[in-house]
């Protein structure tokens, strides 16, 4: 290993990983192997996967890298190799320093001990000494937020405490290298904002950072740069905003490609009424895909009714990938709004203009009956993109990009902000 | 070398870890540390009413259940060490598969363990000196080369069976019959005189054999342990260590992959 190369760098050249399926199990197994040719066991023991062809990437101190793909595509097993845990088939890898993994919180936990005595050995798991552990023991019981709990069995945490605890001993792992697989997934809102913001101090006090997430939110929040990966091969290594994007256009296709997961979902309630389609619409009325922030976007929703519905309330949300609802709105806001739904016809529903952040969304339009107390049908459209401004520049983006108005007048103790009501 | 430097890095995990084993194993039963206790003692009952009523082994003189309580304290240690250590990698594959730590940090941290239980049995063992009237003289200090052999042999025996179990799930039953078998090529229930004398020289290829005869004389008859045989355990011990602990480490990578 070469000595100039500073503490933090992670470099992966021309890294292979191959598994074989099957595994030389028992005894017996081996040796019928060994001495039939043409065997079952070995034949399957003969096959393989590749988990990782040919990933080149180096990452310098302080910087952050995502991993980004769909399951299987070798995220884990990246992470699994830089920590040393496993090795690779083929190609180098270096690690300078200290190596964290936040591959499992609370590894090692016994159920029997207290939170106090875990936090010890989860610790020295994770190669900490006993004095070191003492000095942060404080600091991790007060960030796990489990004081009164502290020296309880865990077996009687709740497994969001569970959690708590074992991310509260490895944010406090001083690494030079920190690993991270998935496991801001759990937990409330609360605790995830505090675990994202660790992960973002720490990254700014010069952790090299290589992050495992599903959540894109989470991934170009604390990525700097992010590695796109399918089945083993690396299919995009730069900027996270366009690696995301590349990931996203490729599963939107495959998304396209898989019938139960169509653009359309039948009604709930048979016989009632059905949504035959839910097109995205632009001012013109040209169907959209891509719009600004500040451009309308129509929803325009095809129903088809097979007895009259009268008064329903037609709710319609924008959701992005990781489920949220960014806004949730019906019909039923709109006091004079009298109809009834009979044969066929179409809805349509205008945002004016749209006004969310940069990234990936769909319409959930929900028709419910007029008191608000059964589903009838839902249905989706199909995904679209926003781009906003801020795109790559802010690290706390929000969810929508209101309109304000801005003004200053020197000499008045206190500024005069006014928000645009005006939608 | 450098395993050791990385070990020795490890060494609170080590410490820590240990600890665990030997709270976990006592946490809910109602004994405690009584069980390491009874073990061996509920053992020495049972061969004292075998060989000492029924079937009349030639003791030398010395009480029944002191010659047998003398060897089955070490002996013990040393089963449960296996015991424990040998499934320890496969029953902490949740560890193994997703954290990097030095894995021999598991086996060796059942052979600590182990030895938390060795010494609560071997307090007993003085009881019963007091009792019977036996006093061993100087020759007792004998015991530290004898458990410093006895530690090598666990280390390197428990070293070897945890890696081989990883490929070799069948292994788990092996141990314990092995052990069994193992228990009877060993002087524990008989003295090592009833043993043909021109037998002897392949009897003390056995390196627990060397071990407890040399326990028992030095601790109830008085006598240092027979030479060539103690030497010749240290030997296979270290041999085993050096070669358990070699293997290990070069399969060590392979664990993660197969667990």
């Amino acid at each position: 290993m070469m000595n100039h190369t500073a503490k933090g760098t992670v470099e992966f050249e021309n890294v292979s990983k191959r598994y074989r399926l099957g595994t030389l199990g028992t005894l017996r197994g081996t040796v019928s192997a060994l001495l039939s040719r043409g065997n079952d066991e070995l034949d399957n023991w003969r096959r393989v996967l590749w988990a990782l062809r040919e990933v080149t990437f180096r990452v310098a101190p302080g910087e952050s890298l995502g991993l980004i793909g769909p399951n299987g595509a070798g995220k884990t097993t990246t992470l699994k190799l830089l920590s040393s845990i496993t090795r690779p088939t083929a190609g180098r890898i270096a690690v300078q320093g200290r190596v964290a993994s936040l591959i499992e919180l609370g590894a090692g936990f016994h159920p029997e001990l207290t939170g106090h005595d875990n936090i010890y050995l989860n610790g020295a798991i994770l190669g900490l000494k006993r004095r070191e552990i003492k000095r942060k023991l404080d600091d991790i019981v007060e960030f796990s937020g489990l004081e009164r709990f502290i020296d309880t069995p865990v077996k009687r945490y709740s497994s969001g405490m569970y959690v708590r605890l074992g991310f509260a001993v490895a944010a406090h792992v001083e690494a030079d290298v920190l690993l991270v697989d998935e496991v801001l997934a759990v937990g409330d809102a609360e605790f995830r904002r505090k675990c994202t913001a660790r992960m973002e101090e720490l990254r700014q006090s010069g952790t090299t950072l290589i992050f495992v997430s599903h959540n894109m939110y989470q991934v170009r929040r604390l990525c700097q740069r992010a590695l796109l990966l399918v089945k083993g091969e690396p299919l995009f290594l730069g900027d996270t905003g366009d690696a995301i994007s590349t990931y996203e256009k490729i599963a939107h296709s495959a998304i396209a490609e898989d019938e139960d997961l169509g653009p359309l979902k039948m009604g709930d309630v048979p016989d009632t009424v059905h949504i035959s389609d839910v097109a995205l619409l632009d001012r013109a009325g040209r169907p959209v895909t891509q719009l600004r922030y500040d451009q309308d976007l129509t929803v325009r929703i095809a129903y088809r009714t097979f007895q009259p519905v009268v008064n329903p309330i037609v709710k319609v949300g924008l959701i992005r990938p990781d489920g949220t609802a960014c806004a949730m709105t019906a019909s039923a806001y709109q006091p004079d709004l009298e109809w009834t739904l009979a044969r066929r016809g179409t809805i349509e529903a205008q945002f004016v203009p749209v006004q969310l952040v940069s990234g990936r969304y769909r319409v959930e339009v929900r028709i419910v009956d007029s008191t608000d107390s059964m589903l009838l049908t839902s249905a989706h459209s199909g995904w679209f993109y926003v781009d906003d401004p801020a795109f790559g520049h802010e690290v706390e983006r929000g969810v929508f990009v209101p309109r304000l108005r801005w003004s200053h007048e020197p000499g008045v103790a206190e500024p005069d902000t006014l928000c645009d009501g005006e939608i | 070398m450098n395993y050791l430097v990385t070990l020795n890095q490890y060494r609170d995990l080590l410490w820590l870890w240990t600890a665990r084993e030997v709270r976990v194993r006592y946490k809910q039963s109602l004994l405690g540390l009584a069980w390491a206790i009874l073990q061996p003692l509920a053992l020495t009952v049972v061969f004292t009413l075998v060989f000492s009523r029924l079937v009349r082994i030639d003791t030398g003189g010395v009480p029944y259940p002191i010659f047998v309580y003398a060897a089955l304290v070490p002996w013990t240690f040393f089963t449960t060490a296996l015991g424990f250590g040998i499934p320890s990698l496969v029953n902490n594959m949740n560890l193994v598969t997703k954290i990097y730590f030095p894995r021999e940090v598991l086996p060796l941290a059942s052979t600590g363990a182990a030895f938390v239980d060795f010494l609560a049995a071997a307090t007993v063992f003085i009881g019963m000196l007091v009792v019977y009237g036996v006093w061993p003289g100087v020759h007792v200090l004998w015991v530290i080369p004898l458990l410093a052999i006895q530690v090598v042999l666990t280390i390197g025996v428990t070293l070897l069976g945890s890696a081989v179990i990883v490929f070799f799930r069948d292994m788990r039953f092996v141990v314990p019959l092995l052990t069994q078998v193992w228990m009877y090529a060993t002087p524990i229930i008989y003295p090592t005189e009833l043993v043909p004398k021109h037998l002897q020289p392949y009897y003390f290829m056995n390196p627990m054999a060397g071990i407890i005869d040399g326990y028992r004389r030095a601790l109830v008859m008085g006598q240092a342990p027979r030479m060539p045989a103690l030497l010749l355990s240290a030997l296979v011990s270290s041999l085993l260590l050096v070669l358990g602990y070699a293997f290990f480490k070069r399969v060590e990578p392979l664990f993660a992959d197969l667990i």
